[in-house]
């Protein structure tokens, strides 16, 4: 497998990761989101503010979240991000695939070490 | 923050417009804030706390520069990252990559190439002003010539008079021989005699001067001449001044009133491989103007816009009628035909090439077939690394883009090969065809040949995808990763079997085909022509009307000529005739038999009629039956005689023997036969061609028929064309002004006779042999597949006891099946097409049993050697090794 592989995966996986956030957490801004990432990555180049914005336009453009402009605590403006109804039913269908596939994954990689 | 502002307007980019920029924006900068009011709570001073926000997206930015610019193509950089690693795949199995691609570039190419051939002679449109519009007419009727495109002068001057609501324009002309004096050099060129308005019925401009003018071919209007670019060229060095000029035209001077532009031809086409017409003159009054019996002139016309082919068709039909009520005596039995101009052009080379056509369309068919197999194979081995993707989050879409990506990078491959094959074949293919072909010349890879090439290409790249993308895309993945490559691929086996068995029927019937061709070539090459054409040097002479006006002063000239030519050293004997064999000269009509009564003169016996010096037939090595050959004795003054051919006699004499009897070629001024006794019998001979029907023929002594237009046929020790030079001495001793041209050795003639059939079994044989191959390919690449496939099988059964010859044979047998279902699948189709078939055979059935039973032993021979191969591999597989390992 070329290196190639490793960015589509990682672009399918940050897009399930964005849309489990906002449905276990409510809606958040996109610094909010890193926030949230930051606590549950091992791996710090996943912080990485900017990665962020090209998942959370494409889930936007698919019709899976919502952006609104709301008031932060300290009353500055922010867009915050609320996952929709055909983002929750695609979360749920994605999060089956994902959990399918990984458990292949785990076969092959045993199999194979 | 120009890093930021990068950032946002390459996001923006990406996805979309202006305002989508300004919303990410004012986002990013929020977000900034954020990172920055974050940082202040935590500790940071305000300035550390800007500069760190700031450097989160600078840093961001700068390591991943490269990848965001080409993400706002991502549709292009997806395509390069596909097209990179097909090419990646297909470098790891080179096997594979340069079979497909040289299959089909080979496939492509050759179908080019033929496809070139056939749109630049039968397709392409003639380069007149809206050539759709121009036809031929002619008479249709019992002649015996075999010739059907002529028509009488009168009939000409009727059809124009009584069909003015059809054509805007009806035009004649015919072929002759121009004798051209004068400063220049003597020299004869191939000329045509049009009515006066030939030129504007073709809509051609001349490139200088002008063309004629109505009424210049009336019998006292000025001579005038038109000349090709090629004659302006020779004879005049491109001199622009030429116009107004005179030339002397058989002794008669003629004003230069125009030259055609280089392209300009007319006749598209010249019948009997003359080359081109170089000079136009008009319509000459000449004795058969009058004549209703004379079909000696060939019309064509422009139909009036709008009016269809079929109405031009009825109104010629009411005018023949019309006409053969009139002069019933002449005209009965003829009927006016109306043909597009651009079939009648492509004539006899029409049949042969869209045979070629089709034959070539069967290579590609039997390409595409080999292809899809091969992409077939291949598909089923991926299946491993495909399932291995999608388990990876490779979506179904995806994978069969990539596996398209993969086809069309073979197809893009075979492109390029099919064009250089393309561009290599065209020269092949003008460079082995008979120059009788019309328009071969420009031939040429054009525009829409490549794109149709292209488009082939591609359709055959989506096609052979699409099928293994489908296999690939619908893997079971747990299914497929479990087994690995090991389970027989199911449905894909069954297809490719069926593909197996349809390439050996496609090459059944080509070799079928082409056997029955080079049987047929094989009849034709054993004909006896009649005559020896080895060492016989063949040339033309056109005495001047003015100079050798009557025909004692041409029975002068010749015996000069044959007294000189004979002495010259190599020279073994000479002899004239006005027409000799596969010249495409031949002087028909028709002759009396005394004691038949025939209705009408011409319509009774018909032979060729040569006119022939004494020593014709030795020159020929035509040989004598009976009786005696021309000798002194037949000089001007002695009795009218002739000689008949062995042909004539079985047809006109069949019982009883024709020495001694007379016969008539021409009549006295009031109408009573000129009757010649026969004196001798010889061989006949193929005149008009390899293939043609024989015709009878009657020889009389050219001291006693002279006639202007000679033949002249030398004998020698050597090789006859290193007598050319000689000759034309010769002849320029006796008269400087008179020329001799059209120097060919008689086995050119032969050769050129023969040619369109040799080109044509060549190719259908090379075709044959392809198939073949390809169809060996096949069966030898699905039977290694089916041994790899059931390896584990083949395993259990050695271990079972079974001899590795039972193994050996269960393979063959396999092989054998495909190859008997396919011969049977052939074998109904080349039953269909034999129809087709037959008119292109010479001498043998289409349905001849030893082509069959021939061509069926090879392709099972083929089959048998192709499957030997991987049946040993089965043989020798190690049960041990096989029952472990799976």
């Amino acid at each position: 497998m070329s290196s190639e592989e490793r960015v589509e995966l990682l672009q399918g996986t940050l897009d399930l990761i964005v849309l489990r956030a906002l449905a276990s957490m409510g809606p958040q801004h996109a610094y909010g989101l890193a926030a949230r990432l930051a606590q549950v990555a091992d791996h710090p180049l996943t912080l990485n503010q900017g990665t962020l914005y090209p998942a959370l336009v494409r889930l936007d453009q698919k019709g899976w979240i919502k952006g609104t402009w709301q008031k932060t605590e300290s009353n500055r403006d922010a867009k915050y991000y609320a996952i929709t109804r055909p983002g929750l039913r695609a979360l749920e269908k994605e999060t089956e695939r994902w959990r399918r596939l990984a458990g292949l994954v785990d076969k092959l990689l045993l199999n194979e070490g | 923050m120009g890093g930021l502002r990068r950032f946002v307007r390459r996001l923006a980019a990406f996805f979309g417009s202006d305002r989508a920029e300004t919303e990410l924006n004012r986002e990013v900068e929020a977000h900034r804030a954020l990172v920055e009011e974050d940082l202040v709570r935590r500790g940071a001073t305000p300035d550390a706390a800007r500069a760190a926000a700031a450097r989160a997206f600078v840093g961001i930015e700068s390591a991943k520069d490269a990848q965001r610019d080409a993400r706002s193509f991502a549709w292009l950089e997806d395509l390069r990252r596909d097209v990179r690693y097909a090419l990646h795949v297909l470098a790891s199995m080179p096997g594979f990559t340069l079979a497909v691609i040289l299959t089909l570039g080979l496939g492509i190419g050759v179908a080019s190439s033929v496809f070139s051939l056939v749109r630049a002679v039968v397709l392409r449109p003639l380069d007149y002003a809206e050539p759709d519009r121009l036809v031929q007419i002619f008479e249709t009727g019992p002649r015996e010539g075999g010739e059907s495109d002529w028509a009488t002068y009168p009939s000409f001057r009727d059809w124009r008079a009584g069909s003015r609501d059809e054509f805007v324009e009806i035009a004649a002309y015919r072929y002759g021989l121009l004798a051209l004096t004068g400063s220049e050099q003597a020299e004869s060129v191939l000329g045509l005699e049009v009515s006066d308005r030939m030129f504007a019925l073709l809509g051609v401009e001349p490139e200088i001067g002008r063309t004629f003018a109505a009424g210049d071919d009336r019998p006292n209007a000025a001579r005038t001449v038109v000349l090709s670019h090629a004659l302006w060229q020779r004879r005049y060095h491109a001199d622009p001044a030429v116009v107004g000029r005179s030339v002397s035209i058989d002794d008669v001077a003629h004003t230069i009133v125009g030259v055609m532009p280089a392209t300009f031809r007319f006749p598209t086409a010249v019948p009997g491989g003359f080359g081109t017409a170089e000079a136009w003159i008009p319509l000459r009054p000449s004795s058969d103007i009058e004549d209703r019996g004379s079909h000696n002139y060939w019309v064509v016309g422009r139909l009036r816009r709008g009016v269809t082919l079929d109405r031009a068709r009825a109104a010629m039909a009411t005018i023949g009628v019309r006409l053969a009520r009139q002069y019933p005596d002449t005209n009965r039995d003829f009927t006016v035909a109306v043909e597009p101009l651009k079939e009648h052009v492509a004539g006899t080379a029409r049949p042969a090439l869209l045979l070629l056509l089709g034959t070539v369309g069967f290579v590609l068919l039997l390409t595409c077939v080999n292809i899809a197999n091969l992409l077939l194979v291949r598909s089923e081995a991926r299946r491993r690394e495909m399932a291995m993707r999608q388990a990876l989050g490779a979506s179904p879409g995806r994978l069969v883009r990539q596996v398209l990506t993969e086809s069309l990078v073979l197809a893009g491959g075979g492109a390029i090969v099919g064009f250089a094959v393309a561009l290599g074949g065209i020269r092949v293919l003008v460079a082995l065809a008979p120059g009788s072909i019309p328009r071969l010349d420009q031939t040429t890879l054009d525009a829409q040949v490549l794109a149709v090439m292209l488009g082939v290409s591609l359709v055959a790249g989506l096609l052979f995808g699409l099928v293994p993308a489908r296999f690939g895309s619908h893997v079971d993945v747990p299914d497929a990763l479990k087994d690995g490559a090991r389970v027989s691929g199911g449905g894909t086996g069954r297809i490719r079997q069926v593909l197996v068995s349809l390439q050996i029927a496609l090459a059944l019937m080509l070799l079928v085909g082409s056997g029955l061709l080079v049987k047929s070539f094989m009849q034709v090459a054993g004909l006896d022509i009649g005559f020896r054409a080895p060492h016989l040097l063949t040339a033309m002479v056109v005495l001047s009307p003015a100079r050798y006006a009557d025909g004692q002063r041409q029975v002068r000239f010749v015996d000069e000529l044959l007294r000189r030519v004979q002495a010259l050293p190599g020279v073994t004997s000479a002899a004239v005739s006005q027409t000799i064999p596969m010249t495409g000269i031949n002087d028909q009509g028709g002759f009396a038999v005394e004691g038949r009564s025939d209705p009408k003169e011409g319509f009774g016996p018909h032979a060729n009629r040569p006119h022939v010096s004494a020593a014709y037939f030795d020159t020929l090595g035509i040989r004598l039956l009976a009786g005696r050959l021309f000798d002194d004795r037949d000089a001007s003054d002695g009795a009218p005689v002739a000689v008949v051919s062995e042909l004539a006699v079985r047809r006109y004499w069949p019982t009883g023997n024709p020495l001694g009897r007379r016969l008539a070629i021409d009549w006295s001024a009031d109408g009573k036969p000129v009757w010649r006794q026969i004196v001798g019998v010889v061989q006949s001979t193929r005149h008009f061609g390899l293939e043609e029907p024989q015709k009878a023929e009657v020889y009389v002594p050219f001291a006693q028929a002279p006639v202007p237009l000679l033949t002249l046929v030398v004998r020698t020790t050597g090789n006859p064309t290193d007598y050319v030079n000689a000759v034309r001495a010769q002849v320029s001793a006796i008269d400087p002004q008179q020329s001799v041209f059209a120097f060919q050795s008689m086995e050119e003639l032969v050769t050129a006779s023969g040619a369109p059939r040799r080109f044509q079994t060549a190719l259908v044989a090379t075709f044959g042999a392809l198939a073949l191959i390809l169809a060996a390919i096949g069966i030898y690449g699905v039977m290694g597949y089916m041994v790899t496939q059931r390896s584990r099988e083949i395993g259990v059964r050695l271990a079972l006891g079974a001899r590795p010859r039972d193994v050996v044979l269960m393979v063959l047998r396999n092989g054998l099946w495909l190859t008997l279902a396919g011969i049977l699948v052939g074998l109904a189709g080349t039953f269909a097409l034999s129809r087709v078939l037959a008119g292109f055979l010479y001498g043998v059935s289409a349905l001849d049993p030893t082509t069959y039973v021939a061509t069926i032993g090879v392709l099972v021979t083929v089959a048998i050697v192709a499957a030997y191969r991987p049946s040993r591999r089965a043989a020798s597989v190690d049960p041990l090794v096989v029952l472990r390992d799976g």
